[in-house]
Parts: structure tokens; C-alpha cells; sequence
């Protein structure tokens, strides 16, 4: 009986195994990472390694991983080990994670964090020094860290490095908010030479700090899951549609639009952001729109909306809607701009890639670019109406001339108001 | 040399197949746009010695008689430029948009020098009512009335004979003048209260402080009071010297221009859909732009924002604009046939060419701009875009952004 069972169980473990996990990269288009200087760290790492060689060593380590063990520092270690058994002088990793990039084995998200680590684990740190301006802290202070970093190397076993440390910092901060880097590099030695963490340990650590891995927004594994979980509730209509809209740079950042998504936003809100363009979306195709007007129970007064007004209606509506999401509980107080919320829409796929150039667009409505004659006349009409004083005959009629034009060229606000065949 | 000896091949086998070839000089467009005349062969006329082919059929006024080729060169002329351009637009009808309407369409007379008013029961308005001048209409077929005598007539086109008038007794809305006007007043205003702030405080400056001059002080009365003078009198002297320096005459004569006679051939061809009962800025709008599409006219396309913005007309001042310009005597001005254009330009120049054809068919000669116009286009975007959703947000946007 015992071993009709066991058989039973050897016979079903097969389909209790974990897929090899899938990277690939299933939404954007152009990376972001495509410049010269990128180019030539690609053309760099070709030189040293075959293409064909890079894209298995990368396809092999897949099976070696599951989702909850995935780690960046052990893909670039594994990936950097089977590349050195090719060449042993191979050192060129962030050209070979560039490579991958640009053959969509995965996305701009992926290869940041890939590239971060890579950045981290190379950083050369010599021995430590006892910085000297620094004040020392406070012996609590110090007990307290030393208390966290020692079971620090124990975590390491089953988190990744990169998670570990933050969580390490998260902790830390909880103590002394005010903590800054060059408190941690002091605290950091002070353990290293109380013999709290071996001396590799501290390298790793302090290699952290100076590449501020703490800021790093996500690990490999909650990106994947991240992921994993948008694909779940939303599979994909069209796995191979590709979209440079989500890779071009996002505003007042050094990052892209899909990345500021994943890394700012959580699945959730990520599901929120996209269900209102797909409101949109049902508005904006919508041939009929009618207002009821009841009277208690029954309605008195239908009002059809004509096209013109369906359409300003779905655009003030998604006005409203925006300022609903930053009122969630769910986003905390943050504000998700329009950008957002049609990277998410791709995202999710409710918007397709071809679609999203003309969509974005709706937001010139309400939000158009001002030229620089618009942004000057507010300038021009005040200090125009101190000069219609100050300047006396035969010249004063400039700035009068002035004012006038830009009275007659400057359309009113409510520009509505007046028309009474307009609703919206 | 080339040209004449394929013209003594052609006429031979246009002389078998019954229809008469003839060389006629005819105002066509350089392609500087600019108006030249060119010896063109007409090749579907059926008769030796008059104007009358296998679609159209010229006369002159009321006549039922097609003109003669010996009726003066100033009318062969006008006939001639006439016929040509209107095969040209037939066949952009057939060959471009494959228009099975106009293929079948019996043949149209074509009147020049007419000058008697549209009567939808007598055909022709009595010739005492006002002639008319300047202009060029298309008619609906009508039954007649047999118990005045009165036949039953097909769809025509009437272009009027020219005629100088003086621009005063033109009946325009003149509001571009109107507009500048108003500019003037708002400036003028303005330097009079300028002079009066000024007057003010060095009245004040005066009583409060010694030593400033006043400002009834000869110096500075003059420099007041005499910007203020000559503001004045330029003001009121604008309209006597405009009107002493501008064009004083206008005169068309709409059988010899391209544009007109697409125009009107553009009606006939969209009344399939497009009754012709009376003017409207959709049926006019429609055939200004098929009469552009025919022309294949840079100018016209060029100039088309100017016009559009011809004031009390352009939908972005709703201090100017009003629903009613769509419906009564400014309807057949540009607003529509801009926005067509503009959305023609959005949609591609082959998609948008067909587009608006299709368009005909889901609107009404009585369609108003805001309401089923902009229906009719959404629906056509349904029907016959290859991306209704991007490209309904593509018209819709530019629609919004003209004020519609």
C-alpha cells in the first residue's frame, strides 16, 4: 500500500514541477538602453563571447532558477561563470546583459536590475579606513546595527543579497531616520572590526552603499512576480506587439515610461490606472449617450448627447477619474499623470500598441503646450499696463497697441458658456 | 510635331465610333495654377456642328437648342472650357471613385448665360424677376407643370453670364472689416483713457508738487491733446481712404473658371445622397472639396487655412461664431470645406479621398455641422476605417479643435 502510494507520488512529481521561468521580454520596443556608449559595450562583449554562446548560457540558467529563489546576483554569476568556461578572460557582463536586452530575452527592467548588480559586484573597494570627520555614533546606536548585521549572513541564505540589504537598511533607518551613507560606512567598519560579519561580507555591504542598492525600486523576483501576476489577471491579447511609446524616456527622469510603471506602481494600482482608459475607450466608441432625468421613480426628461458632446463628456471624464485614483486609498496620495495611465492600459492590454500614439494624444485637450508668445503675453500685459503710464506721447500707443492685440487674440476660457446648443 | 500626329491617328477612330473629335481652346490651369489657354481635343461630342455630347449638352439661356460652333468665338469659347472641365470631373467620378451614380447618370444640360431664377415648378423664374449675374447653380431634376406648358426637366447646371458691380451694392456681411473696426475701437479707447490717466495725474502732480509743469501747460497740451487728435482723425478717416484705395468692381464669369464648374458637377454627382433642394454649408462644403480634389489645385489647398480663418467664421472664437452661420446665408462660405480638408489630411490623401465620398451616405443636404454631420462621420469612420478607433479620435480631436 505504502508503495502504491509512493509510486502514485513519484509518477505526479513531474507535473508538480516549476516551468523554466520566462523572461522574455513581451512589450517593448526600442530599449532605452540603445546608445552609442550601449552599442559599444554590446560590440565589446561580442568580441569576447559568440552571440549563439551568450543567448544559451542565459537560456540554460533558466531551469535553475524558480520564481521564489530567483536572485540578479546568482543569473550574473551563473551567466558570467558559464561565459568564463568559453573564454576565460571574458569580463565584459554589462555588454553580454545589452545583448540579451536587445534580443528580448528580457526587458529595460530586467536588464536595470541586471545592471545594477553587475555595477555593484564590480565596484572595487580597498581596504577600509577609519573616516575621520566623521562624528561617532552613540554606543546604542551602534549596538543596535551590530545587532542587526549579525544575523545578517544567515539571511543571505535564503534572500537575495539585494533584497537583504534593503530590508537591512529599512531596518536600520526604523532606529535613526537621519542616518546618512557616510553613518552606515562607519557602522559598517565598526562591525567588520568587531568581527561581527566576515571581511567578504563587508565588501559586499559597503559595495551596496556606494551603489545606493537600497534605492533600487525592485529585485528580480518582485518584478517577476509583479508580472506574473498582471499576466494572470490579464493574459495578453498579442504576446509579440511591441511599443516604443512605453520605452521613450519618462518625464524629468533618466528611466523609461514602462519602467517608472513597475518600479512606482504595484499590480493593483497597475489594474486601477488601466480600467480607466478602458472606460475611456467604451466611452469614446459609444454611438449613443443620454443623461435621464427622474422623477422619483420615473424618468421625465432624456437628454441624447451628440458626438461633439460624448466626447468632451469621456474627456472630462477622464479628468475626474484621474483625480478619483489620487484619492484612493489604494495609491496612497500619489498622482498618476496621463502617461501612466496609458502605460498601464498597455500594459494590461486594453490599449493595443498601434492605438497609443493617437489616445496619448487626447491629453493636448486639456492640457495642450503653451507656445512662448502665450507664456509671454501674461508678462506683456502687465508690464504693458504700467508702460500705457509710464511712457509718455508720442511713444505711449505701443504699449496700448500692445494690450489691445492681446485682448483680441486671447480666447476666452469659458469658451462654452455662451452657446446655448452646447452641453459640454 | 508628336502631339499632331497622334491627333491623326485618335480622330480617324473616334470618327468611326460616332462621336466627333474637335480641337477648341479652353482655359485650363498651368501648373503654376495660373489661368492659360490651351488648344484641347474634346472627343465625346456627337454632333458635327454643335455642342452636344454623350453626357453633356451646352445651350445658351433658355434655350433647348445646343450652341453652335459657329455662334462667335467668345461663346465657343465659354462652351468649350466648360465641357472640358466638366468631362474632367465626371471621369475623377467614375475612374477615382468608382461612382456607379454618375456612370449612369442621363445627360445633363448645361446652361451659360442664363440669368433667369431657379422655379422648382416653372423650371425658369419669370424674366422679370431679378436676372442674375456672377454666379453659377446646380438644379434638381423637376416634373413640370404640364397645364403652364412646362416639361419635365433633368438635373442641370446654369452658369451665369459675368457682370461688373459696384462693391457697395454688394449685399456682404463685410466682417472682416468689421473685425479691424473693432480692433481700432479697443485701441482707440484705450489711448483716450491713456491721455486721460496721464491728464489726471499731472493735475495732481501739479497741485501736490511744486515745481511741475501743469498739465494745461501749452508743452504738454500739445503732446496730450495732439496724440489724442490724430488718433481721432485716423480712426474716423480708415473707411473713406479704404474704401478710396480698395478694389471697387467685382465680376465673375463662372463659365471659365475650373474650380466653379468642379464645383457645380461635384452637386450633381453627390445627389445621389445629397438632395438638392437648396444651399447648406454640408452640401456646399461636400462640393468645394470634390472641386478641390478634381483641381488637384496647391493653391487652393494652400490658401485653405486663410480662408478658414475668415472672421465670423472660425469656430475658435465663440465670441464670433454662431450654429446659425451653418444654417443661413454663411453657409456657403469655407467653414465646412476646411475641416474637410483638415480631415482629409489626417485620414491620408487616398483613405480621406474615398472617405468622403463614402461620407455623402451618411449625411443629409439639411445635416447640421455639430449634430448629424458629425454623426455622419463617425459612422463612416465605422464602416470604412481600417482603425475606427485611433482614427474616430483623430477627426474627433480635430474637430474639437476647431470649436465644433
Amino acid at each position: 500500500m505504502r508503495l502504491t502510494f509512493l509510486g502514485l507520488l513519484l509518477l505526479t512529481l513531474p507535473l508538480f514541477a516549476a516551468e523554466p521561468l520566462d523572461f522574455t521580454n513581451d512589450r517593448e520596443g526600442t530599449s532605452v538602453f540603445s546608445s552609442r556608449s550601449d552599442t559599444n559595450l554590446i560590440n565589446k562583449a561580442l568580441k569576447q563571447v559568440e552571440a549563439p554562446q551568450i543567448i544559451d548560457a542565459f537560456n540554460e540558467l533558466k531551469s535553475e532558477f524558480s520564481s521564489l529563489n530567483i536572485c540578479s546576483f546568482d543569473i550574473n554569476a551563473s551567466v558570467s561563470e558559464k561565459l568564463k568556461k568559453i573564454n576565460p578572460k571574458f569580463d565584459e557582463l554589462d555588454g553580454v546583459i545589452l545583448y540579451l536586452r536587445s534580443q528580448n530575452e528580457f526587458d529595460d527592467s530586467f536588464a536595470k536590475i541586471l545592471r545594477l548588480t553587475n555595477k555593484t559586484e564590480n565596484t572595487r573597494i580597498y581596504s577600509p579606513r577609519n573616516p575621520q570627520h566623521i562624528r561617532p555614533l552613540n554606543s546604542e546606536a551602534v549596538a543596535y546595527v551590530q545587532n542587526l548585521l549579525k544575523g545578517f549572513e544567515e539571511k543571505l541564505r535564503t534572500t537575495c543579497f539585494d533584497e537583504a540589504y534593503r530590508n537591512l537598511i529599512r531596518d536600520i533607518l526604523k532606529y535613526n531616520k537621519n542616518l546618512k551613507g557616510h553613518h552606515l560606512q562607519l557602522l559598517f567598519q565598526m562591525s567588520y572590526k568587531n568581527k561581527i560579519m566576515t571581511r567578504a561580507t563587508y565588501l559586499r555591504l559597503e559595495k551596496a552603499r556606494i551603489n545606493e542598492l537600497e534605492t533600487l525600486p525592485l529585485s528580480i523576483r518582485e518584478y517577476l512576480k509583479k508580472i506574473q501576476s498582471l499576466r494572470n489577471q490579464y493574459p495578453l491579447r498579442d504576446p509579440g506587439e511591441r511599443s516604443d511609446f512605453v520605452t521613450m524616456k519618462a518625464d524629468k527622469l533618466k528611466i523609461s515610461r514602462r519602467q517608472k510603471l513597475l518600479e512606482e506602481y504595484s499590480d493593483l494600482q497597475i489594474i486601477l490606472m488601466a480600467n480607466v482608459i478602458k472606460k475611456l475607450r467604451n466611452r469614446i466608441e459609444a454611438p449613443k449617450a443620454e443623461i435621464l432625468i427622474y422623477d422619483r421613480e420615473n424618468v421625465v426628461e432624456t437628454i441624447p448627447l451628440e458626438a461633439m458632446e460624448r466626447f468632451r463628456l469621456a474627456i472630462k471624464l477622464i479628468r475626474k477619474e484621474m483625480n478619483l485614483l489620487s484619492l484612493n486609498t489604494y495609491f496612497a496620495g500619489r498622482t498618476p499623470d496621463y502617461i501612466d495611465l496609458m502605460t498601464a492600459a498597455y500594459e494590461t492590454g486594453t490599449i493595443p500598441a498601434s492605438e497609443l500614439e493617437e489616445v496619448a494624444g487626447l491629453q493636448d485637450i486639456w492640457n495642450p503646450k503653451k507656445t512662448i508668445w502665450e507664456k509671454s503675453k501674461v508678462w506683456v500685459r502687465t508690464l504693458g499696463s504700467v508702460a500705457t503710464i509710464a511712457i509718455p506721447p508720442p511713444y505711449g500707443f505701443i504699449p496700448a497697441l500692445a494690450l489691445v492685440v492681446i485682448e483680441m487674440t486671447t480666447q476666452k476660457n469659458a469658451i462654452n458658456t455662451n452657446d446655448p446648443t452646447v452641453l459640454f | 510635331m508628336k502631339k499632331w500626329f497622334a491627333l491623326f491617328l485618335i480622330l480617324p477612330s473616334f470618327a468611326l465610333a460616332g462621336s466627333q473629335a474637335r480641337l477648341f481652346d479652353v482655359l485650363v490651369r498651368n501648373e503654376n495654377n495660373r489661368p492659360v489657354i490651351e488648344k484641347v481635343l474634346l472627343t465625346d461630342l456627337i454632333s458635327g456642328d454643335r455642342f452636344d455630347g454623350e453626357h453633356f449638352v451646352v445651350v445658351r439661356g433658355k434655350s433647348h437648342v445646343a450652341i453652335g460652333l459657329d455662334d462667335g468665338p467668345e461663346l465657343l469659347f465659354r462652351a468649350a472650357t466648360v465641357y472640358h472641365h466638366l468631362t474632367i470631373a465626371r471621369k475623377y467620378f467614375i475612374n477615382n471613385l468608382k461612382s456607379e451614380y454618375v456612370s449612369k447618370m442621363p445627360k445633363l444640360v448645361i446652361r451659360i448665360d442664363h440669368t433667369n431664377q431657379f422655379s422648382e415648378l416653372g423650371h425658369f423664374a419669370h424674366d422679370n424677376l431679378d436676372p442674375q449675374f456672377n454666379n453659377a447653380l446646380t438644379i434638381p431634376a423637376g416634373e413640370g407643370l404640364s397645364s403652364r406648358g412646362v416639361k419635365p426637366w433633368g438635373m442641370e447646371i446654369w452658369f451665369r453670364p459675368s457682370k461688373k458691380v459696384h462693391l457697395r451694392d454688394l449685399k456682404t456681411n463685410n466682417l472682416a472689416s468689421r473685425e479691424f473696426t473693432s480692433l481700432m475701437s479697443g485701441f482707440r479707447n484705450q489711448m483716450h483713457m491713456q491721455s486721460l490717466q496721464r491728464f489726471l495725474l499731472g493735475s495732481v502732480s501739479a497741485l501736490t508738487q511744486e515745481g511741475t509743469l501743469s498739465p494745461l501747460a501749452s508743452e504738454n497740451l500739445v503732446r496730450t491733446v495732439g496724440s489724442s487728435v490724430i488718433l481721432e482723425a485716423s480712426y474716423q478717416l480708415i473707411d473713406p481712404l479704404t474704401k478710396l484705395f480698395s478694389r471697387k468692381w467685382y465680376w465673375l464669369d463662372s463659365a471659365v473658371v475650373p474650380e466653379i464648374i468642379y464645383h457645380e458637377y461635384a452637386h450633381a454627382a453627390l445627389s445621389d445622397h445629397l438632395e438638392l433642394s437648396h444651399s447648406t454649408a454640408t452640401i456646399e462644403g461636400m462640393a468645394d472639396f470634390f472641386a478641390a480634389q478634381i483641381a488637384d489645385s496647391p493653391k487652393l489647398a494652400m490658401q485653405i487655412k486663410k480662408f478658414n480663418t475668415y472672421n465670423g467664421k472660425n469656430a475658435k472664437r465663440k465670441q464670433d461664431y454662431m450654429i446659425q452661420f451653418e444654417m443661413t446665408d454663411f453657409a456657403n462660405t469655407d467653414f465646412l470645406f476646411g475641416v474637410l480638408w483638415q480631415l482629409k489630411n489626417i485620414l491620408g490623401e487616398k483613405k480621406g479621398e474615398s472617405f468622403m465620398f463614402e461620407l455623402r451616405k451618411n449625411i443629409t443636404t439639411n445635416s447640421s455641422i455639430r449634430g448629424a454631420f458629425v454623426e455622419g462621420l463617425i459612422k463612416t469612420c465605422d464602416d470604412h476605417c481600417t482603425n475606427p478607433f485611433t482614427d474616430k479620435i483623430m477627426i474627433l480631436k480635430s474637430l474639437n479643435s476647431r470649436g465644433i
